[in-house]
């Protein structure tokens, strides 16, 4: 259970207090086991501060970061990343192009667990552990193993990102925008991936998007963000009725309709 | 004798320099290539390390004894170098020019506490290379030989070569396994991308100590071996070193284009040796040697451009695709990133329908 209690955070761009962004006022939010929340907002409403809060890019300014009850606000990201699986918007960023993706996948496997240096780092078994994983997800790369991840496309990129957020059973799972970069298609099978992958190891996940359909369709939560404060919250039954003009009143009571929401009617 | 020594120097010192040099080509491949880092700090180190080398082999301390000392030393400066851009911020370019000045000083400082010159007579000390040298010289004069005379005048040649050659094919070989280990690939995956590996819980700080002490400990290994084959210190020594160490990397990735780990040690190498031979034709014309800097300067130009022009066309014919990516060879980095996205597209063109994801 993670538990984010009051978090504020400003980034001063220089001297000059006016021109602060107050990115986080007082965020509060409780994750629950098997939790999918999906994340709403216009540009600059503090949705990804609020995910790179927690994955620890940067420290919070007051409020604490409780995940099972423990304080883990001082911990760097690379420390966090034991606990937490992140996939981002951009699909170059989650993989190394250079490296084959035997070798990616094998970087992420090691994620938290207690580290042999001197070991050799590519192993038989874990050839096999990789195949077996990356079958289910049906794209054929489990053939190409040795494939340098740069001469995959970006559906398949983020696929293999996903894979490799999940793989060392993270306390949760942190999506930012992943399939934005993607073709609509594409997007539509990786936000399948992702609604399979988060059913079957029920982590909690957190999932910005854009998309007013997939964050109606996707999660058994929905919360919406709105200068650094979380404005609207809807779970179960209230969350499975709403309709994307339920979402678009709510984006022009603050006097934003996303262009998001426009193009996806 | 001359004609012979004329001869010999032309197709033997390329490989001397090449083999000794080529340690520093490695450490280059891992500051520039695995960390991403344009390390200036080598044309610090380099004379400092032969100073060093130069005073305590004069001195009569072993000289293994001083081949260790100077890995180290180069090793403390590379973890230097990385401790500034870590706890100081600045950036990596100008935490490798303050260890660049530092170590430079250091080196004058050696010079004049030794009256500016500081030299050792190879005849009576121990180097890494002369014992084998008299081993050999030894077998000589029990077989007697009667070519005794041309058979010492190789030995010094051929001791130089086996030395360095050794050397270098056991740290190659070190340097092979050691990034193929988990700490190693952690190394790799911070200077490719360090969203990702922070992501997947790699302290990129520590990774980048380690890396630069690597990196620095080549350094100082091909400098005190390049101090004790040049039997002298010179503060001069590190002069244009970097711009020797970036053209032997570009130079045999040019010609080999990389495709794997192994393929880059094996490229870097093979290039240093290449280079010297360039630079041996180049002194042909310039005899009296003070163009040789700008030569070099100007090759190191040519390389950069012929290496883009080479991506260009590989890209325009459409053969460049499978090793665009692949492994830290081909070309400047932002020659890469330009290609990456059309080299992506043009991949997703060949794997059409299967590429839907």
């Amino acid at each position: 259970m993670l538990v984010v209690d009051n978090i504020y955070k400003t980034f001063h761009l220089d001297n000059n207090p006016e021109n602060d962004k107050r990115a986080l006022q007082g965020v509060s939010l409780t994750i629950n086991e098997g939790d999918f929340i999906t994340v709403i907002g216009s540009n600059g409403s503090g949705k990804t501060t609020l995910l790179n809060s927690i994955s620890g890019i940067y420290p919070v300014d007051n409020g604490r970061i409780l995940l099972d009850d423990q304080d883990i606000n001082k911990k760097k990201d690379y420390q966090r990343a034991k606990y937490v699986g992140r996939v981002f918007q951009d699909p170059l960023q989650g993989t190394i192009a250079d490296m084959s993706l035997f070798e990616n996948l094998s970087i992420a496997s090691r994620r938290g667990k207690k580290q042999s240096p001197f070991r050799w780092a590519l192993s038989t078994n874990q050839r096999q552990m990789f195949k077996d994983l990356l079958k289910p997800l049906g794209l054929g790369l489990e053939d190409r193993l040795d494939v340098p991840v740069g001469t995959f496309s970006g559906g398949q990129r983020q696929a293999v990102t996903l894979l490799m957020a999940s793989m060392s059973n993270p306390k949760i799972l942190l999506l930012d925008e992943h399939t934005a970069a993607l073709d609509p298609k594409t997007a539509k099978r990786i936000m399948e991936l992702t609604d399979k992958i988060v059913k079957e190891s029920k982590v909690p996940t957190l999932m910005i998007t854009h998309n007013m359909k997939d964050a109606i369709k996707y999660g058994n939560r929905l919360i919406m963000m709105d200068g650094g404060k979380i404005i609207y919250e809807a779970s179960g039954e209230e969350k499975q009725k709403l309709t994307i003009e339920d979402l678009v009143k709510l984006f022009s009571s603050i006097g934003e309709v996303p262009d998001s929401v426009v193009l996806s009617n | 004798m001359i004609y012979v020594s004329t001869i010999s120097s032309f197709f033997i010192n390329p490989w001397v320099n090449g083999l000794i040099l080529g340690l520093m080509v490695l450490g280059v491949f891992i500051s520039f290539r695995i960390l991403d880092i344009a390390d200036l700090s080598v044309e610090g180190i380099v004379p400092m390390i032969t100073l060093f080398t130069a005073a305590l082999i004069g001195d009569g301390l072993n000289p293994w004894l001083v081949l260790f000392l100077s890995i180290i030393i180069g090793a403390v400066c590379g973890v230097m170098n990385a401790l500034l851009t870590i706890y100081l911020k600045t950036p990596p370019l100008l935490s490798g020019i303050i260890v660049m000045a530092l170590t430079f000083g250091v080196g004058i400082m050696i010079n004049s506490l030794r009256s500016g010159s500081v030299s050792f007579d190879a005849s009576s000390s121990q180097t890494v290379f002369n014992w084998l040298q008299n081993a050999l010289n030894s077998i000589a004069t029990d077989w007697d030989l009667s070519s005794k005379r041309e058979f010492m005048f190789w030995s010094s040649y051929l001791s130089y070569i086996i030395v360095a050659l050794v050397i270098l094919l056991l740290i190659s070989a070190v340097i092979y396994f050691f990034f193929g280990t988990e700490l190693g690939m952690a190394i790799r995956a911070v200077g490719k991308n360090k969203t990702m590996a922070r992501a997947n819980g790699i302290n990129i700080n520590r990774m980048m100590i380690i890396g630069l002490a690597i990196s620095g400990g080549l350094v100082g290994l091909s400098a005190t071996l390049y101090g004790q084959h040049n039997t002298m210190g010179l503060p001069t020594d590190g002069q244009g070193m970097i711009v020797i160490g970036l053209s032997s990397l570009f130079l045999g990735e040019t010609i080999f284009s990389p495709r794997s780990f192994k393929m880059s040690l094996v490229s870097a190498i093979a290039g240093s040796i290449i280079y010297w031979y360039l630079i041996q034709i180049l002194m042909l014309i310039d005899t009296q040697g003070f163009m040789l800097s700008i030569y070099k300067a100007l090759l190191l130009i040519l390389i950069i451009g012929v290496q883009l022009l080479i991506a260009v066309i590989k890209d325009k014919i459409g053969t460049g695709g499978r090793n665009k990516e692949i492994e830290p060879g081909n070309g400047p980095s932002q020659t890469r990133k330009q290609l990456t996205s059309m080299k992506e597209s043009f991949v997703r063109h060949c794997l059409g329908e299967r590429s839907v994801c």
